[in-house]
């Protein structure tokens, strides 16, 4: 073998089969030039593999005692504040408060009423909860082999191009029916969806 | 052998399913080691490397139910990791937009490679690593890494087998050409 198909097989290394690993032996018994070519590579394959991140048994039991009180706060039951004096006292104030402002919503005003605003959320968080919504999914549907080639073009290179490909502009091919499921799915997988985002508005005019 | 793995492994995530937390746990200590070892040589940082492997177990726990088990559950929690990164990444970039890194190659040259910690070595070879485009890096680090094949990596990463192999082969060649020993 040349030197032109050894520089082939070294851009490879360490991934070789029986033959080339042969083909390069052979050639290295000879070839001065690349004998240093390959000492070189090897170094930084031997470097490359020196990578190891192990951790110890206390780390990962704090880790996981972490987790759990993390899965406990999000989960934790309302009767177990109620239980405590000062959350009790905190609950028939806020219960005062919720009764005052029943009374004023429905007491008849001159002035037009406005419309009742969602809490707004961060475009962001939208399209976190929509990543994790399409990874979390195996459904290979077209919509979410689409929603997948979106997140993948948001990234380019090292470049994130936030702006590029507007999620409209991706929306605008879901069919009616597909945006129905979505939308449900999406419910169903995180309540928190900002219902006045571009996303869910286009969704719930699609879905009808 | 590899088949009966699969198949405990699919009676855990039952187990799991119908809320026992034991199973779950099992699954968690079975890959926390590797989710860890994949955010921190997408980040290069320990206590980003943390944060997205417990976020990556708490939307895999909250989530598990939707896990029809038409993957494996590695497969499955390794997309949830890649894209939890993914996320990590977008974020890390809007708000430092100065923290890009400029230079084209790493030089371990004046370094004595072996007089460095395991810690030091681990920074270093992240920092090499972090020169790479995100998707790169990622085939890279879960071929040479965690030894996954090409058709796995493509079902983690929903891309085509094909594309997997030229960015595996793109960036070993882009390291080589990166790293200065």
């Amino acid at each position: 073998m040349r030197c032109s198909g050894i520089s082939k097989l070294l851009d490879k290394y360490p991934f070789l089969d029986i033959q080339e690993k042969t083909d390069l032996e052979i050639h290295l018994r000879d070839c001065k030039d690349c004998q240093v070519k390959y000492a070189q590579i090897k170094r930084k394959v031997d470097l490359l593999n020196k990578y190891q991140v192990t951790k110890n048994q206390d780390f990962w039991s704090a880790f996981n005692q972490e987790f759990w009180e993390k899965i406990r706060e999000q989960r934790a039951p309302l009767h177990q504040w109620r239980l405590r004096p000062i959350f009790q006292s905190l609950t028939m104030l806020l219960l005062a408060g919720l009764i005052i402002l029943t009374i004023d919503y429905f007491r008849p005003s001159q002035e037009p009423q406005e419309s009742i605003l969602y809490y707004s959320y961060d475009d962001s968080e939208i399209e976190e909860s929509f990543i994790d919504y399409v990874a979390m999914n195996e459904d290979n549907s077209p919509l979410l082999m689409l929603f997948r080639e979106y997140l993948d073009d948001l990234i380019i290179g090292e470049q994130i191009i936030e702006e590029a490909i507007p999620l409209e502009t991706e929306l605008y091919l879901i069919g009616d029916q597909d945006a129905k499921i979505l939308l449900n799915r999406l419910k169903e997988y995180e309540t928190s969806i900002a219902k006045d985002s571009p996303i869910y508005k286009y969704l719930y005019s699609k879905s009808g | 052998m590899e088949k009966s793995n699969h198949i405990d492994e699919q009676t855990i995530v039952k187990k799991a399913q119908e809320g026992d937390k034991n199973a779950f746990n099992q699954l968690m200590e079975k890959y926390q080691q590797k989710i860890y070892q994949l955010a921190y040589a997408m980040t290069g940082n320990e206590e980003d490397a943390y944060d997205i492997t417990q976020n990556s177990f708490l939307k895999a726990y909250n989530a598990l139910n939707s896990f029809k088990m038409e993957s494996s559950f590695y497969t499955w929690i390794y997309r949830i990791a890649y894209n939890t990164s993914i996320n990590h990444n977008r974020r890390r970039k809007i708000f430092s937009p100065f923290s890009e890194v400029t230079e084209r190659t790493f030089s371990f040259e004046n370094e004595v490679i072996d007089s460095l910690t395991q810690e030091q070595i681990n920074k270093k070879i992240a920092q090499a690593l972090n020169r790479l485009p995100l998707k790169s890096r990622t085939v890279f680090i879960l071929h040479f890494y965690e030894n996954q094949s090409f058709a796995e990596i493509s079902k983690i990463m929903n891309r085509n087998i094909n594309t997997i192999k030229s960015l595996y082969s793109y960036s070993l060649k882009k390291l080589k050409k990166i790293i200065r020993v």
